[in-house]
């Protein structure tokens, strides 16, 4: 692996993370809404939205630290879904 | 390297667990093994409602929660601007979030990992120090030309760059065995 592709990598994880972290607190922020049934049709689908983001960023994050570590050689027990 | 290859090679797909019910279930009881902690914390120390603010009659000191006193201290010594605790603040985050992608060595343990963990300790200090300096004194802004704060630099930072020395020797010698 160059250093050029882990530099972008490392990027790419950041952006991710944040990208997650901004879906996770718009989820935060509307669960109450939802839990009170308040919340009207569009903005359960956006926090549909918001959680389908939520989940696809989380596993994107797992399976970069998941390879990051792997290569690293300290994977004991690998995981089917991220290999 | 070595040894990575030769885990490659003896690998097998039999020795691969599924995502789900057995890597997720791990990760569930981890979370709830930290949230409980933290509940017995929360149980154990409970943090009561402050005095309602009263904008006729201010308080004399403002101090942030206990969590940002180290870098609200960094923030009021004399030159420092805002902007340095902001990029102060981020680029310590992002570290801690690439920590994955600097550290390659092959070794699990805290022991075996010697620099990363000089450098954690090195993060903690700063911000132990801080925190402390923050709460003995309230409501004083802290100049460099200050004979202690210029001590408590030359002390704080002696042991973290000794800290890191040790750190990298011993770095070294891991990484020779």
């Amino acid at each position: 692996m160059s250093k050029h592709v882990g530099v972008l990598r490392m990027f790419g994880f950041v952006a991710v993370f944040l990208i997650a972290t901004f879906a996770v607190s718009q989820l935060t922020s509307l669960a109450p809404r939802v839990l009170q049934g308040a919340a009207s049709a569009t903005a359960l689908l956006i926090g549909l939205g918001y959680l389908v983001v939520t989940v696809i960023s989380v596993l994107i994050l797992g399976r970069m630290i998941y390879f990051s570590e792997r290569s690293a050689g300290r994977v004991r027990r690998r995981v089917r879904l991220f290999e | 390297m070595e040894s990575q290859v030769h885990s490659d090679q003896s690998y097998s797909s039999e020795d691969e667990i599924p995502f789900f019910p057995n890597h997720l279930l791990s990760e569930i009881a981890l979370a709830f093994a930290v949230l409980g902690l933290i509940v017995i914390f929360a149980s154990l120390f409970p943090v009561k409602v402050a005095e309602k603010y009263d904008p006729l009659n201010p308080p004399q000191i403002l101090e942030p929660e206990w969590y940002f006193m180290g870098v609200y201290q960094f923030l009021k010594t004399q030159g420092v601007q805002p902007v340095h605790g902001v990029a102060l603040l981020t680029v310590l985050a992002v570290l801690l979030i690439l920590v994955p992608f600097i550290d390659r060595g092959n070794q699990r343990a805290a022991r075996e990992r010697p620099l990363m963990m000089a450098a954690a300790f090195v993060v903690a200090l700063q911000f132990l120090v801080l925190t402390i300096y923050g709460y003995a004194t309230p409501g004083q802004v802290a100049s460099f030309l200050d004979p202690k704060v210029i001590t408590l630099l030359v002390v704080v930072n002696g042991i973290s760059v000794a800290a890191l020395l040790v750190g990298a020797y011993r770095q070294r010698r891991v990484a020779r065995r």
